[in-house]
């Protein structure tokens, strides 16, 4: 039985020390280095060598900025849920997985990259930030927060990593686009008249249960911008979070006067179910207290991670925002597809 | 072919052995079995019952092999009283005496009338009438082994197997068990008795078995199997025999 | 007087679990849509509050009466930890399937699996199973957490949420699939009230003629189906299993004639009322939590009052 055990411990031996050699045989691109210090969306001020050229991020929206900037190479790590987002390019996807759910589970496999900036999302809720900062600037890596609170924010954090990466060109021209589309969307909901207002929810079904998009998301900022009324607006103890969980009953209790209900999908609940779902809910007698749903008037839309959706805070809300034109006001705002197609082309081409 | 008849049973588990037992009981009959502690008088009882499997032998009740009877034939031609019960739930006196109507209710019974009334009977004989409404769990030791052979005997088994019933009883109620037991058999019940009183044993009994080692040492009628040699031998201890107004006593042979 | 109690209180909480809400619903003036919400929403939430109170306290006061044991319940088998993989699965895997069939068949695994490994030489014992139960509940869970590993944040929280275990999921299509079950379930345990008693002496009930093995096989069998009809569609909904069938004893005893009913009648009013509870809170609180809040101080007490046996 003996030599079986050494046997293990050999194979243990060798694959590990086998995994080191390719870890150490990575060769970074070289680039006149300057120093240059910018403030962080927690309003952090952080002083780091640019451009980064050995980035390791952990969240999925950034990589999706990342990509755009046509910065890929820039990256040497990702966070794990990179693996399902449809935006990112099989080349991004097969970087060093560091990360899963903002978090770092092995620190040492981090600093085997040689990382020269992190970038995180700044969520107190969902782990220890400010450890989480002591420990990087302990190893002395720069990092930089983001935010994913509100739609102005995106051009900004294209901005922001534009400059980091040495980008600048390709993050004014996603900005300029992005006003773009933003001024267009204005223009368009200038000319609702007040008594065309509608009055819109958005229900993300997961698990049996309904979360209700809160008025801080910024799918809800993206309702108020092309013209929409946003009706839930929850303040729990002083705290406002992004989805509520809540029952049928409260729902319709609360929200019977909504003219448009959104369901969105996640990556829990598909396209498929939620669109099975929304029939159900058409014939339900009880949703019909809804006037949303007694005038079927319920619209299913992604917000998934897949190449379709458009509905998440990341540079694709430039198409998102005229999805949910189109599903609040069918008559005032054109089809998006025209819009998505070009957004692909010109961003992410790899998709097309 | 009616009796209870124990033919070669043997069973052995690490150092303890119970050897070739062989025994009767007639319907009608009384037989004790006795014996020092560690003679196997139990394991016996319960290899005759079938609660324990015997390695070699066969018990036949009324020419029916036990060990291949299911549970519920068995429990309605042998009634057993077991020497330690652990309390569980604190269910009626009543109730626990009708759980021993169990074997005669099919699958999806209940106790019914008859047997409700046979229950109240038996607590009745047994002077525990007064608690049928009581959790059984607050009766004393000696209650609650007239409890038990009360529930042995609400399906009227036709052979009765008691496993030291009088084991916490006093003098009184020992006695009321015994002749309990005695008019059972009258009315052609067999009752097969583990006891730890030889003179009790000797004075209800109408055969003794004395046990030792796992063997029969001796099987025969009261006043045969007492014999101040044998059982002074069997015991280990000076036993006397006393001649006491007609009776005869068993005593241990004291030095003060 | 207790058999009045035993009827009126099951009947009020199912009356306030039709007319509490945050729809405004007035007995006296029923509008349409208090009707339409009434038999869309609140009938079948309460009915699985009644198939949940049923299961649960049933499944819970049949182990304890099978082990002899008051600090006992159906999760002890590994239920729980088989319906959370099970759930996992379907969410990570399987979107279209549903989470109902997957969690189902996995809670039986689970309680097949420890009741396989419990069973020794054709017996099986109280610690044998209750050990079998948390080397499976430890196996389950093992596989749980490296699915949630695969699993995206959201899907983890919501699963995470789902385990918690609320009713307000439940429409008429989980009622059907749950309720019609227990019910048969819970005559079928009626039926076997008698074998029940007898088997709550342990191995005596050999005595009494039962096959003590096979039929501790049945009973756990009857209250792993129970629960897991119950609990794939609602999640863990814990510690009714285990107060309840307290309370039942402490007013009928421990007869399972008279006891099957009072359970059936506390199991729903506990849950139907712990429900409307939920109903008042804002949000969409997961019920288990109110359970887990009420019958924790309750377990502890019953602890210490019984020292883990029956005084």
């Amino acid at each position: 039985m003996k030599w079986k055990a050494f046997l293990v411990v050999g194979i243990l031996l060798v694959s590990v020390l086998g995994a080191g050699c390719i870890e150490s045989s990575n060769n970074s691109t070289t680039a006149t280095p300057k120093e240059i210090t910018v403030k962080d969306f927690a309003g952090r001020t952080v002083t780091l060598k640019v451009p980064v050229q050995r980035a390791a991020i952990l969240s999925t929206s950034a990589l999706e900025v990342v990509q755009l900037l046509n910065a890929s190479d820039q990256v040497v790590g990702i966070p794990a849920e990179a693996k399902a987002d449809a935006f990112l390019s099989p080349d991004l996807k097969n970087k060093t997985v560091v990360g899963r759910r903002l978090k770092i589970d092995d620190w040492e496999k981090v600093l085997a990259l040689k990382p020269d900036l992190i970038v995180n999302l700044y969520l107190k809720k969902f782990y220890d930030v400010d450890a989480f900062l002591n420990r990087s600037a302990g190893y002395g890596i720069p990092v930089i927060m983001l935010r994913e609170d509100r739609l102005e924010d995106i051009p900004k954090a294209v901005e922001l990593l534009g400059k980091l990466f040495g980008k600048e060109k390709d993050a004014k021209a996603f900005e300029d686009y992005f006003n773009e589309q933003v001024s267009e969307v204005k223009e368009i909901a200038s000319k609702i008249p007040a008594e065309r207002r509608k009055k819109v929810i958005m229900i993300q079904p997961i698990m049996g249960r309904y979360y209700l998009v809160n008025g801080n998301d910024v799918l809800a900022q993206a309702v108020r911008l092309i013209g929409g009324e946003y009706l839930v607006n929850i303040t729990v103890k002083g705290y406002i979070p992004v989805r509520v969980p809540m029952d049928r009953e409260k729902i319709i209790a609360s929200y019977g006067d909504a003219d448009v209900a959104i369901l969105l999908t996640s990556s829990v609940t598909p396209y498929e179910k939620v669109e099975e779902l929304k029939n159900e809910m058409l014939k339900d007698d009880a949703w019909k207290q809804i006037k949303a749903v007694r005038e079927g008037n319920v619209v299913v839309l992604r917000a998934d991670m897949s190449k379709d959706s458009f509905l998440r805070w990341s540079p694709r809300l430039a198409v998102g925002i005229w999805v949910i034109g189109k599903a609040v006001y069918p008559s005032y705002y054109p089809d998006w597809e025209g819009k998505a197609k070009e957004f692909i082309k010109r961003f992410y081409p790899f998709l097309s | 072919m009616r009796g209870l008849l124990v033919e070669g049973v043997g069973f052995s588990y690490g150092d303890f052995e119970v050897d070739e037992v062989s025994l009767k009981v007639n319907p009608g009959e009384l037989v004790s079995i006795i014996g020092p502690n560690g003679a196997g008088k139990s394991t016996l009882l319960r290899l005759i019952y079938g609660t324990l499997r015997p390695d070699k032998g066969r018990v036949l009740v009324d020419g029916n092999d036990v060990h291949r009877l299911s549970p519920g034939e068995r429990a309605k031609l042998l009634g057993f009283v077991p020497q330690d019960h652990v309390p569980t739930f604190p269910f009626k006196v009543l109730d626990f005496v009708l759980l021993g109507a169990t074997p005669e209710l099919g699958t999806f019974g209940a106790p019914g009338k008859k047997h409700r009334r046979k229950a109240l009977e038996l607590l009745k004989t047994f002077g525990l009438e007064s608690y049928a409404e009581k959790p059984y769990t607050s009766l004393s030791g000696g209650q609650m082994r007239l409890l038990l052979t009360a529930r042995a005997l609400l399906t009227s088994p036709r052979y009765l197997l008691l496993d030291e019933p009088m084991s916490e009883l006093d003098l009184k109620n020992a006695l009321l068990v015994l002749q309990t037991v005695r008019k059972l058999t009258k009315e052609g019940v067999g009752v097969l008795l583990v006891i730890h009183d030889p003179n009790l044993a000797y004075l209800f009994s109408d055969r003794l078995v004395l046990m030792k080692n796992g063997r029969v040492v001796a099987d025969g009628r009261p006043d045969e199997v007492f014999d101040e040699g044998l059982l002074s031998e069997v015991y280990g201890i000076e036993l006397r025999l006393i001649d006491c107004s007609g009776e005869t006593v068993l005593r241990p042979k004291l030095e003060v | 007087m207790k058999k009045l109690a035993l009827i009126v209180l099951p009947s009020l909480a199912v009356f306030l679990g039709i007319f509490v809400g945050s729809y405004p619903t007035n007995p006296l003036n029923l509008t349409p849509g208090a009707v339409n919400i009434i038999w869309e929403i609140r009938l079948p939430r309460t009915l699985m509050g009644v198939s949940a109170g049923i299961a649960l306290s049933l499944g819970g006061m049949t182990l304890q009466a099978i082990f002899r044991n008051p600090l006992v319940d159906t999760y002890i088998l590994g239920v729980s930890s088989g319906v959370a993989l099970g759930a996992a699965i379907a969410v990570a895997f399987l979107p279209f399937a549903g989470i109902a069939p997957l969690a189902l068949l996995f809670g039986l695994l689970a309680v097949f699996f420890a009741y396989w490994m419990a069973r020794i030489n054709g017996r099986i014992s109280t610690v044998s199973l209750i050990l079998a139960g948390i080397i499976v509940t430890a196996l389950f869970s093992a596989l749980l957490s490296l699915l949630e590993l695969l699993l995206p944040s959201e899907s983890l929280y919501a699963l995470v949420v789902w385990l918690m275990g609320s009713l307000s999921n439940a429409d008429w299509e989980t009622v059907i699939y749950s309720l019609p079950g227990v019910l048969i379930l819970a005559f079928l345990l009626f039926l076997l009230r008698w074998n029940l008693n007898a088997m709550s002496l342990g191995d005596e009930a050999e005595l009494l003629g039962l096959n003590v093995h096979l039929w501790r096989g049945i009973f756990v069998f009857i209250s792993a189906l129970m629960t897991t009809l119950v609990v794939s569609f609602t999640g863990i909904i814990g510690w009714v299993g285990l107060m309840v069938p307290h309370m039942a004893r402490m007013l009928v005893g421990p007869e399972h004639s008279r006891l099957i009913p009072a359970t059936v009648s506390i199991g729903i009013t506990v849950m139907v009322l712990a429900d409307i509870v939920v109903r008042l809170l804002p949000g969409d609180v997961p019920v288990g939590i109110i359970t887990t809040l009420v019958g924790v101080p309750f377990f502890g007490y019953l602890l210490r009052k019984t020292g883990g046996g029956w005084s």
